[in-house]
């Protein structure tokens, strides 16, 4: 590459700020919609009004779905951290037959369409009496989570040292002694980006959930989408907005935390489970 | 071959690794349960048949052959592809020179920054972004205001609710997932190539086109393979922004699910698992092809 600044370099920097325009403008117009005094959200605003927030504190109805879809999110992620990291463990450090098999019947419901899942799914809930109830879409989320928590556990635990495992063997620690205090503290970078995406997905998930949530057990994304499908007014600007919000201080958070929990590392996991997390966010 | 680098006496080991399976067993129940068993089950009723509001008891193929004789199942087949074909192609148009530019921005804060704000819009929900587009594209929205006052139209353009509508949001949403491969290979890519081609004389385009293009295919194939099976599976943005006039098989899942149609569902998702299947395997072969010639090349 040359040093000096060509006409393709400029044409690329003024192609690369339209690209970010391109990618935050949905989002602009949503925050300043959210303050729009028209009803319709009509275009430009003819005032400016926070009615919309006091609407939906009032009488949104998302209060409900909103603590549900946290509470979904924690358990889901919870449960697959463990089980995922579970079978990371037999999956890298043991011998079993078949282990590519086992590893891409676990990766499969990537492939698999979620409004598939979703539908299969909510076939199998019904039939079992437990369509609609919270540990039923635990569940399913655990399942959504579960593959790109096994690649992320798997990619962390190859950068294990084991001479640390061995010598803590050697010292005569019992095998899970061994696991939980030489072992899954050298991959907390990776275990720490399986749990923020898989909060993030769960948290966003759609278009399985669509399937499976009751008239009372709407997610806070299901219950957008109804929203939105019925009444074309900024509430769910204002809700959106809170959301922004929300989602731009878990990014100062989790940068925060990689500065402190092995940095770079860390991000080369998340950039291993890059491909399977690509997968997971289906729109 | 997996070379064991554990100790070569380790008295506790047994034989058979039960506790290797005994660790993925969990994982293997879950996922064999709400996932394997239902597939299974969904399989099963693609051969039931709903008529006049009630499903038919015994087995039978009238499901499949309705739709696979059905013109309008065929059209929503072709409307899903045709998403999947036109996004994949635009934001591999629009993510190849937006990786390029974050690959060369040589200011370590200001390439973050920009990273940042690109792949930031997945933090959101893909309701917050589809309803984002359809503020932008409705009738009254900001790209007919501004079109409207710049005399440039007379009329609103229809776009919300229409293939187009929802094909320039769910390019907004999958943009990241082609520009993120090909930033990697780009930035896993020797600099050096770069700087003999330039040494050597050839103009900036031509090592574009000669040395980076070439060596960064494989990216944009991995990049058009997410973005591909993502836009066919795509619900949440066809069904907000498409308004029902545009119908893509999982739309059409959700409409047969809604009608108590589970046979036809259950067709239906197969037959979109078939093209996401057919997809994969097809950008797989392409990616092994790229990599065979380059191994050869070399």
């Amino acid at each position: 590459m040359s040093a000096r600044i060509g006409p393709g370099r400029v044409a690329l920097s003024l192609f690369l700020l339209l690209g970010v325009v391109f990618a935050l403008l949905p989002i602009a117009i949503v925050v300043v919609d959210s303050f729009n005094a028209s009803s319709f959200g009509a275009w430009p605003p003819p005032g400016f009004s926070t009615r919309w927030y006091a609407n939906l504190f009032a009488n949104g109805g998302f209060g409900g779905p909103a603590v549900r879809s946290v509470e979904l999110a924690c358990a889901a992620t919870a449960g697959s951290l463990v089980v995922g990291t579970l079978a990371a463990l037999g999956l890298a450090r043991y011998r079993l037959a078949g282990r590519r098999a086992l590893q891409g019947y676990l990766a499969a419901p990537l492939i698999v369409p979620k409004v598939a899942i979703g539908i299969a799914a909510f076939i199998l809930f019904l039939k079992l009496g437990w369509y609609g109830s919270f540990g039923s879409l635990v569940l399913a989320h655990m399942l959504i989570t579960l593959p790109f928590v096994v690649t992320l556990a798997v990619a962390g635990l190859a950068r294990v040292d084991r001479t640390v495992e061995e010598a803590a063997m050697d010292l005569g620690a019992p095998p899970w002694s061994v696991v939980w205090r030489a072992t899954l503290p050298q991959m907390r970078g990776a275990l720490l980006a399986a749990t923020v995406f898989s909060l993030i997905i769960s948290f966003d998930e759609l278009d399985a959930s669509v399937f499976l949530v009751g008239l009372r057990s709407n997610t806070l994304p299901t219950a957008m989408y109804i929203y939105m499908q019925k009444f074309q007014d900024p509430t769910l600007a204002a809700l959106s907005t809170i959301l922004i919000g929300a989602a731009l201080l878990v990014a100062l958070a989790i940068a925060v935390l990689l500065g402190r929990i092995g940095g770079m590392r860390t991000l080369s996991a998340a950039r291993a489970g890059g491909r399977a997390v690509a997968l997971e966010d289906a729109p | 071959m997996v070379v064991d680098p554990g100790p070569a006496v380790r008295l506790d080991r047994p034989r058979f690794p039960w506790r290797g399976y005994g660790l993925v067993s969990p994982a293997v129940l879950l996922t064999s349960f709400v996932f394997g068993s239902s597939m299974v089950i969904l399989l099963g009723y693609s051969f039931r048949a709903f008529r006049n509001g009630t499903l038919s008891s015994g087995h039978t193929t009238a499901t499949w052959s309705g739709f696979l004789a059905s013109s309008y199942y065929w059209h929503v087949v072709w409307t899903t592809m045709k998403l999947g074909l036109v996004t994949t192609a635009v934001t591999a148009a629009i993510g190849y020179p937006l990786a390029l530019a974050l690959h060369r921005l040589r200011t370590r804060w200001l390439r973050l920054a920009a990273s940042f704000l690109i792949f930031m819009p997945l933090l959101t929900s893909v309701v917050v972004r589809s309803y984002g587009w359809a503020l932008i594209l409705g009738d009254g929205g900001l790209v007919n205001h501004l079109l409207l006052q710049l005399h440039l139209i007379h009329s609103p353009i229809r776009m919300l609710y229409e293939f187009d509508g929802v094909t320039v949001a769910l390019v907004h949403i999958l943009l990241p997932f082609m520009i993120f491969p090909i930033a990697s290979v780009l930035d896993q890519l020797d600099p050096t190539l770069e700087q003999a081609a330039a040494d050597l004389g050839a103009h900036p385009f031509t090592v574009f086109r000669r040395v980076t293009l070439p060596l960064s295919v494989q990216g944009v194939i991995a990049g058009s393979q997410l973005v591909f099976a993502l836009a066919i599976s795509a619900f949440g943005t066809p069904s907000l922004l498409g308004g029902g006039r545009v119908q893509v098989l999982a739309t059409e899942i959700y409409t047969d699910v809604g009608s108590l149609d589970w046979p036809h569902a259950a067709v239906a998702s197969y037959v979109l698992l078939a093209f996401a299947l057919a997809a994969i395997a097809a950008f797989s072969f392409l990616l092994r092809l790229q990599t065979g010639t380059r191994a050869v090349a070399r």
